[in-house]
């Protein structure tokens, strides 16, 4: 126990733990708003089980700092026990002097051990708080627990209150006022009730906010998504919603007008992918949403569409397990199913690395398709959709897509691939030519694949090379991450390097196809080559050791819990070469 | 689900192999090698004495301490100096965390028993857990004690017993200037000290009834107040505050007595310490003014001990019970009480008749010792 | 009847597809909802209720009788309840209408004189049959419907003959499966079958179905319409007594059973005349009572259950009540007219006047002796004026008198008049003299001048010859007389007040705010002390006490003393008080008849006929309330032996409600404290009121409080669909999946919602807050008020 208040340095990171429908989202959603409206970088993520099953149990993490954000945090400094049994797991995660909040009066008597209390290790603070009363009293029917929480913390952290209501209201928008009431109401009770009786005798509290205030908003990857598909131009936009499912929708649907393109809900993912692929076959730039396996289904029109030279995007949310109101969760185990079609195609496959990503990637994916005529696909998974981040906002078109923009034709020209006579439609594989019949459609078949991959060679070439990490030189081991594994994997490599590890990293954000002569060199100066990922078979180590020609290690696991930086270094120290290592160390 | 004995099953028993994992956490914390579960309620000198002796007795014990205070294990007679600003609060603490950690005691920190049951050996703590216990051992210790006639002023006093109280008051100190103190015992007369060093004007009021129910003799009233007046404190020998009322300026206005009408920023009320037992009433413990127990610190119940300054032995010496108060006193009866807890039965000898010495002038009263 | 049970059954059975229906909305709120697919009719739990029905349910002879128009009613296809609202159009009003006119008019034709004569039969002192299970039945019907529907024969072969066709045809869950509570939804079921009369013996199936398509709508307008129609009905069934004694502690713990929700539901209303009546109805002089009665129901009261705060300041609010009321109510009527018998009552005090008000009350002429010059007793005499204003009790014991009580002051029986003079006079005589003789102080030196009797020292400080009080007065003895004494003295001048008590402040009888008070006073207490001697030659110099341990659990459940030895020390005083207890004075009677007569404590009744004894003096010394309950209970035995006939019926009173007004937040308001006069100005005039009491607004607060337990809330299992929405918002865990539930028992609770049979509310523990009642979509959740009273066995 430290005597003064002393502020946290770096990231603050709280953790709502509950059952779905405790509201521990909700509550994370707006503690960031909150700080983000402090002019603090915040950041919130959650996981939890698809939606459509209702059980299962919900983390929501928040993390707050005055530096720019950077990977995501394990450790936890704040744990709020929306849940006891839930939450008990969670524990061990918390800092040595961490905060723990637990309901002070739940319905009835719980045995020993089930409850969150009785495992608060000596050094850590555990406070217990009346949720179910206090939002009782704040009448919201025994709901609003979380907002109390909320109004807790916000006091024992010493976070002004007056940036709450703002944040409830914001989180609330089109939703009754009751409800955003209920829900005040409860956080000022919460807040009242810790400032009163907690307060004096909690000893740490956060960093006071800033003075100057970045222009920063709090975008979640389905925001950043949806502004993506307005700014680069989409003219319609479908999608299969449903397993699980996902808040692109609403966020397009929150688009001003203007902006916002058509939108089709599809009653599945092949009739979406059909419905962006008529779009683009009459010219317009359109983008087809899945989740899933649905990518499944989108599978035949890429194909298509690639053979017809057509710009489709697909952008795929990848969940790791069946989806289909399975467990699902985040994952990387879509890769070799994006980048494979059935005959022969492949697609170039774009993957985000955080909310920022997740706009440009597809601004690209969409210029890319425009520019070198072929279809797209975009991987984010389940987790960059939900977390929300503080970023300049709004975001610019990145120069990558402006420049792509301007080396493509204007989209009322026809969409015929170069070399088609008369700058005709080819007619793909199958469907009538309106000279001379089915022949040249067949014979269309071989040219245009091997036109297809002709230009996705261009592509890759012209491609800006990939954001490396560490030095020039020579390196023990270096380590590729794509997607949601470039985050954990770079602050595991800052880690490393802190402890003198010669180690460094490439993070292509275009994973497919793979831009053969930056990886080489980055290749030829690692002793050990590795790629992180979360998925069991190592997808892209695979496409590594094919394209290098040489063994990669592979740092990764299936799952549903995202990778972490311990297990990562963990992999790290594992893979490094043994006796130079040690010596590397001693220099 | 609907009584509390199925909430824990239910709790148990709830999401995708939620119990699992509880369960396996409880395991790997608490070892269940031996069934015997010492549960101490008090935080203090008795308690973490007696825990350490458990522990040493019994390697594979559960341990518990409960307590409602937030702080860890610290000193109490420091508190003056800590206000005097000569301490800091790490200065007040006795042990480290780890120390827990390395024992395997678990510490319950604010965390309140609102309930014992004896028959069925659980305790009930204000946040709705049933803790199961084998042995209970009960260090609940003292709270300030204030004579009912000044029931209707509790609002205007301020007492000084734990680390947040002194903490409430450090905040406050800067905006006080005139100090009134009714009644007397050690932490009153530091205090008072304390606050003269600090400046400011402390005006003392010596009543024949400070310190029922012992009485002081007039002559050792003048000796003991001779003593303050040297430590520069304004005594009032045989007043007393017959009436306090908040004044609107703020600070208060009490009427002695003797008609005198003093203003003060702050009134501090020191009667001393009475054992605080009331969550005890009518689970068929005996209670009186403390826990009454016998010469091995056994209440009338059986595997329920009580140690510290909340037990309440009689002193045939005295021919009355007594409370015997005070950190040695404590310790000791902490370790009697835990190897008694342990098994061998062993008397708790007689607390000294506590004619205790303060700075030269012997004072007599149970609830109060030097430290 | 019958048939809504099967009904149940059949919606028990139909509830986990309905379940399925919502889960997506019930999914997020309670994640156990979704694992409720397969509850209801399982055979293991058909069984268990079943057995426990045919334990519980009365008239299971004419099970068979009205079985199938039920199970056509149930095999009809019925739209789950959640789009009820939404259907409840023109449409639904037309089917309201419909059924409201069917019940008219078939429920008339219910032969008058028939249910006239039930009536009487069912009403005698003995009745022989009782109404059909409240629990079972539907709350809807009135005790008359009940009873005409257990006695009209001609019902059978009509019901049988119709029956039984169908109820092989139609393919529902086995009757066994029948979950016990029935929907007062099935309330116009009932009237066609009490309705034999309009229907000719061979009923064909084509008349049949149409009769349950009609009971089907008329349910189902049932079902969408709230409040319910339902009309009140009396109860005389053991498990109502049971539900009422589990569940409304209050009422059950005052010893004249004071409708204490329902007074306190009063004044939080605003009507402070209603609550007084309420209250006086029983228990005669509230004001009084306010101020000193012992407050049984305080201990009982489910808000100072553990984790639930403290209990209701019931007592204060009755003193509400009684303060801001308008003055001079009228006594309500008297129950039964004139008997021409006449009764003595010896003994002016709570227990004397309770006795002769309700004999009075019953017809009888009544004639009060007192000895002393004003009537009360301890009211009086005993208890000192700064606890109890003289004023208010002149005024409630007069208004007391108004039902025709002839008062003799003065009269001292045993001197001026001995009891067999009496018994001649009278027709029955009731001894209520309490108990007024002091136990002395049997210890060597009790008798030095100094040393005083509570009760004689209280006697005539109240007679206004208050003893000269010593300077450091000690008083021995933990009662109420002890304390009164110990605080008197105070303020007669004393110095110092000392208390000494033989075990510990936990063991005292008296209230802990009475202990606070004393202590505020100065008083001090001295604990776990014995006397042993008075030390002084001439006069009390001090008191030799030994120490005490405690001993043994006594008869009362009070420690019992045990002194050490060696323990013994002095404590000096200049007088002694010794209020160890008193007794009653047996002489009055024993003189006439040579021993004293041995009184029954249940209803004083003794070997001579036509002596009872009432109050203290039966019982022995105890409290104000409990000698009045006590002298109630003899009044009514002393009725029957007058009249040879149990003229007063204890029935339960169940009474249609709506919702509770209470917001959640009442729950959490504190306890009011009451109001105290600054101990200098207590000091000052010993007739200053010590307890100042609440003001009105104070007092209207405090009333909210109160959880009104005397609200039953039931799930109507037939509109039921499990959605688990109730249990979710349920602040406390009263609400949940049973595998099994019945009428008179405990459910058996499940933790899985796939065993479970039912969705029960515990009312023992449910607070009433009404928060499931809002948010249940089907609004299968009735509330209806219980209430014990006393009523004339003819009404």
């Amino acid at each position: 126990m430290k005597g003064s208040r002393r502020p946290i340095a770096g990231d603050l990171v709280v953790c709502f733990c509950g059952r779905a429908g405790d509201g521990a989202r909700a509550a994370g959603r707006v503690l960031a708003r909150a700080a983000a409206g402090l002019g603090l970088h915040a950041r919130h993520a959650a996981a939890f089980p698809a939606e459509i099953r209702g059980a299962g149990k919900t983390l929501a993490y928040t993390a707050i700092t005055r530096e720019p954000l950077r990977g995501p945090c394990e450790r936890v400094d704040v744990l709020v026990a929306l849940s006891d049994p839930l939450t008990i797991p969670e524990l061990p995660r918390l800092n040595a002097d961490g905060l723990v909040l637990y309901e002070n009066n739940p319905p009835g008597y719980v045995a020993e051990d089930m409850a969150v209390a009785g495992y608060i290790a000596p050094g850590m603070f555990g406070y217990g708080v009346p949720f179910r009363d206090l939002a009782a009293q704040a009448e919201s029917f025994g709901r609003g627990r979380n907002f109390v929480a909320l109004g807790a913390v916000a006091a024992l952290l010493d976070l002004p209150a007056a940036a709450f209501p703002p944040a409830v209201a914001d989180h609330f928008a089109g939703q009754a006022e009751t409800v955003r009431d209920a829900a005040l109401r409860s956080f000022e009770m919460g807040f009242e009730y810790a400032r009163t009786r907690l307060v004096a005798t909690h000893p740490w509290r956060a960093l006071p906010a800033p003075d100057e205030r970045p222009a920063l908003a709090l975008v979640t990857g389905a925001a950043a998504i949806a502004a993506a598909c307005a700014a680069a131009g989409v003219r319609l936009v479908a999608f299969y919603p449903v397993t699980p499912a996902n808040r692109i929708r609403a966020d397009l649907e929150r688009l001003p007008a203007d902006e916002r393109p058509v939108l089709v809900l599809a009653a599945d993912a092949a009739t979406a992918a059909a419905h962006a692929y008529g779009a683009v076959a009459a010219g317009r730039s359109a983008v087809a949403i899945t989740v899933g396996s649905g990518l499944a289904a989108t599978g035949p029109l890429l194909d298509q569409a690639a053979a017809a030279g057509l710009p489709l995007v697909v952008v795929h949310v990848q969940t790791a397990g069946p989806a289909a109101a399975l467990g699902t969760s985040t994952g990387q185990g879509d890769l070799l199913a994006a980048v494979h079609g059935l005959n022969d195609v492949q697609r170039p496959v774009l993957a985000p690395a955080c909310t920022a990503d997740c706009f440009d990637a597809v601004c690209l994916a969409v210029r890319l398709a425009a520019r070198w005529r072929t279809p797209a696909v975009v991987l984010a998974d389940f987790l960059q959709l939900e977390r929300g981040e503080t970023v300049g906002w709004p975001r610019p078109l990145p120069d990558a897509a402006a420049a792509l923009a301007a080396a493509t034709p204007a989209p009322d020209e026809s969409w015929a691939p170069p070399g088609t006579p008369d700058g005709e439609r080819l007619v793909s594989a199958g469907g009538p030519d309106k000279r001379s019949g089915a022949t040249e459609a067949v014979a269309s078949c071989p040219i245009a694949v091997g036109l297809h991959r002709g230009r996705l060679n261009a592509l890759a070439a012209g491609w800006t090379p990939p954001e490396t990490f560490g030095d020039d030189g020579p390196l023990d081991l270096g380590l590729v991450a794509w997607g949601a594994a470039i985050e954990p994997a770079r602050e595991a490599l800052r880690a490393a390097a802190a402890r003198g590890l010669r180690v460094g990293g490439c993070f292509p954000r275009l994973v497919w196809p793979l831009q053969r002569p930056a990886l080489a060199v980055f290749a030829a100066r690692c002793r050990v080559l590795g790629a992180a990922e979360l998925n069991a078979s190592g997808q892209l180590a695979g496409l590594l050791e094919h394209a290098l020609a040489r063994p990669v290690a592979r740092l990764g696991r299936a799952g549903a819990e995202p990778l972490t930086e311990s297990e990562l270094l963990a992999g790290i120290a594992e893979a490094m070469p043994p006796a130079e290592a040690k010596g590397k160390r001693h220099e | 689900m609907p009584t509390s004995r199925q909430v824990s099953e239910h709790h148990g028993t709830d999401h995708d192999g939620i119990q699992g994992e509880a369960k396996g956490q409880r395991n790997e914390r608490s070892d269940t090698v031996s069934p015997e579960h010492f549960v101490i309620i008090g935080n203090g000198a008795a308690a973490n004495r007696a825990a350490d002796v458990l522990r040493r007795g019994d390697k594979d014990a559960r341990i518990t301490l409960i307590s409602d205070e937030f702080f860890h294990f610290y000193h109490r007679h420091r508190l003056a100096d800590y206000l005097a600003g000569t301490a800091g609060e790490d200065d007040l603490l006795v042990r480290t965390p780890q120390h827990y950690q390395k024992h395997r005691i678990r510490l319950r920190l604010g965390q309140r028993v609102t309930r014992v049951d004896p028959q069925e050996k659980v305790l009930y703590l204000k946040h709705m857990e049933k803790v199961r216990y084998t042995r209970l051992l009960l260090c609940t210790g003292g709270k300030p004690r204030l004579p009912e006639i000044y029931y209707a002023y509790r609002a205007c006093f301020t007492t000084v017993k734990t680390l947040a109280d002194a903490r409430q008051l450090r905040e406050r100190l800067d905006g006080i200037r005139d100090v009134v103190v009714v009644g007397g015992d050690l932490v009153s007369v530091r205090l008072a000290g304390a606050l003269v060093r600090l400046g400011k004007a402390v005006t003392f009021l010596v009543d024949a009834d400070a310190f029922w129910p012992l009485e002081l003799t007039p002559e050792r009233r003048a000796e003991f107040a001779e003593r303050l007046t040297r430590a520069g404190i304004d005594v009032r020998l045989d007043d007393a505050l017959i009436h306090v009322e908040p004044l609107a300026s703020g600070g208060y206005r009490v009427t002695t007595r003797a008609g005198e009408r003093l203003r003060a920023d702050m009134v501090g009320a020191f009667f001393g310490l009475v054992p605080d037992v009331d969550f005890l009433l009518g689970t068929g413990l005996d209670v009186d003014r403390g826990l009454l127990v016998n010469e091995y610190l056994q209440t009338n119940l059986p595997d329920i001990y009580a140690a510290g300054d909340c037990a309440q032995v009689y002193n045939p010496a005295l021919r009355n019970y007594w409370v015997s108060i005070g950190w040695p006193n404590a310790e000791k009866l902490g370790e009697v009480a835990a190897r008694n807890l342990l098994g061998q039965m062993q008397p708790a000898g007689q607390a000294p008749a506590s004619a205790l010495e303060y700075e030269g002038i012997v004072v007599n009263t149970c609830w109060w010792r030097r430290m | 009847m019958r048939r809504i049970r099967k009904k149940v059954s059949k919606t028990a059975g139909h509830t986990p597809k309905r379940s399925d229906s919502v889960s997506t909305s019930a999914d997020r709120t309670l994640p156990e909802a979704t694992r409720a697919p397969k509850a209801g009719g399982r055979p293991i739990k058909a069984k268990d209720l079943a057995a426990e029905k045919d334990r519980t349910s009365a008239g299971a002879g004419r099970r068979t009788q009205t079985a199938g128009p039920a199970a056509k009613a149930a095999a009809k296809p019925k739209a789950p309840p959640k789009t009820a609202p939404v259907r409840r159009s023109a449409k639904a009003v037309l089917k309201e209408r419909e059924a409201a006119q069917r019940f008219q008019t078939i429920s008339t034709t219910v032969p008058i004189e028939k249910t006239g004569k039930v009536k009487q039969a069912g009403a005698g002192p003995k009745a022989s049959r009782r109404p059909a299970r409240p629990e079972i039945m539907p709350p809807t019907t009135s005790p008359e419907t009940v009873l005409c529907e257990a006695d009209t024969t001609p019902v059978q072969p009509l019901a049988s003959a119709a029956d039984q066709p169908p109820n092989a045809s139609v393919k529902t869950t086995p009757p066994e499966t029948v979950p016990p509570e029935a929907p007062p939804a099935a309330e116009p079921v009932v009237s066609p079958t009490a309705a034999p009369p309009v229907e000719p013996p061979k009923a064909g199936p084509s008349r049949l179905r149409r009769r349950a398509a009609a009971v089907d709508e008329a349910r189902e307008a049932e079902a969408l319409r709230r409040p319910v129609r339902r009309r009140t009905r009396r109860s005389d069934h053991p498990d109502d007594f049971e539900f009422v004694r589990l569940n409304v502690p209050c009422q059950w713990a005052c010893p004249v059973l004071t409708d204490v929700p329902d007074y306190i539901f009063a004044i939080a209303g605003g009507d402070r005349d209603k609550s007084y009546l309420i209250n006086r109805a029983t228990n005669l002089i509230p004001g009084v009572l306010g101020h000193v009665c012992s407050r049984p129901c305080e201990a009982a009261c489910r808000h100072g259950e553990p984790d639930l705060g403290e209990p209701v300041a019931i007592c204060h609010l009755k003193r509400v009540a009684a303060d801001f009321r308008n003055q001079d109510h009228q006594w309500p009527d008297r129950l039964f007219p004139d008997s021409g018998c006449t009764v003595g009552v010896v003994g002016g005090g709570p227990a004397g006047l309770a006795a002769a008000q309700l004999l009075a009350a019953l017809g009888h002429g009544v004639t009060v002796y007192e000895a002393m010059p004003r009537l009360g007793g301890m009211l009086m005499y005993g208890i000192p004026v700064f606890r109890l204003p003289r004023e208010l009790v002149e005024a409630e014991i007069g208004r007391l008198l108004d039902s025709g009580i002839i008062v003799k002051t003065g009269v001292h029986v045993g001197h001026d008049i001995t009891v067999p003079e009496l018994l001649a006079r009278h027709q029955a005589v009731v001894l209520a003299t309490g108990t007024s003789l002091a136990r002395g102080l049997a210890i060597p030196g009790g008798d030095l001048p100094g040393v005083h009797s509570g009760l004689d020292f209280m006697m005539n400080v109240n007679d206004g010859r208050p003893p000269a009080v010593g300077r450091r007065v000690v008083t021995i003895g933990g009662g109420f007389t002890a304390h009164d004494c110990a605080r008197s003295v105070l303020r007669l001048g004393a110095a110092e007040s000392y208390l000494c008590v033989r075990t510990t402040e936990e063991d005292l009888w008296v209230t802990r705010e009475e202990i606070l008070e004393t202590k505020r006073e100065g008083v001090r207490y001295l604990n776990l002390v014995s006397s042993m001697q008075i030390a002084g030659s001439d006069r009390v110099e001090g008191v030799v006490f030994a120490r005490n341990r405690l001993g043994p659990v006594g008869k009362y459940g009070q420690r019992m003393p045990v002194a050490i030895e060696g323990s013994e020390f002095v404590f000096a005083a200049d007088m002694v008080i010794a209020a160890t207890g008193q007794y009653a004075d047996t002489t009055l009677a024993a003189a006439a008849f040579g021993a004293a007569p041995r009184f029954d404590p249940r209803h004083g009744t003794c070997e001579v006929p036509g002596l009872f004894a009432a109050g203290d003096f039966c019982t022995g010394a105890a409290t104000v309330i409990e000698a009045m309950g006590h002298a109630r209970r003899v009044a009514q035995a002393v009725d029957e032996y007058l009249t040879g006939a149990r003229r007063l019926r204890r029935v339960v009173r169940v009474r249609p409600s709506a919702d509770t007004p209470r917001p959640r937040a009442w729950d959490f308001i504190p306890r009011a404290d009451m109001p105290m006069l600054a101990v200098p100005q207590r000091l000052a005039a010993f007739g200053a009121v010590v307890k100042t009491g609440f003001p009105a607004p104070v007092g209207e607060r405090e009333s909210h409080r109160c959880y009104l337990c005397h609200m039953k809330y039931e799930i109507r299992l037939a509109d039921c669909i499990a959605c688990g929405l109730c249990a979710a918002v349920c602040p406390r865990d009263c609400i949940g999946p049973a595998a099994a539930a019945g009428p008179g028992m405990p459910p058996v609770w499940t933790e899985r919602w796939d065993e479970a049979a039912a969705v029960v509310i515990d009312s023992v523990r449910c607070i009433r807050c009404g928060l499931c009642l809002r948010v249940c979509p089907t609004r299968c959740i009735e509330v209806e008020r219980v209430e014990i009273a006393d009523v004339a066995a003819g009404e």
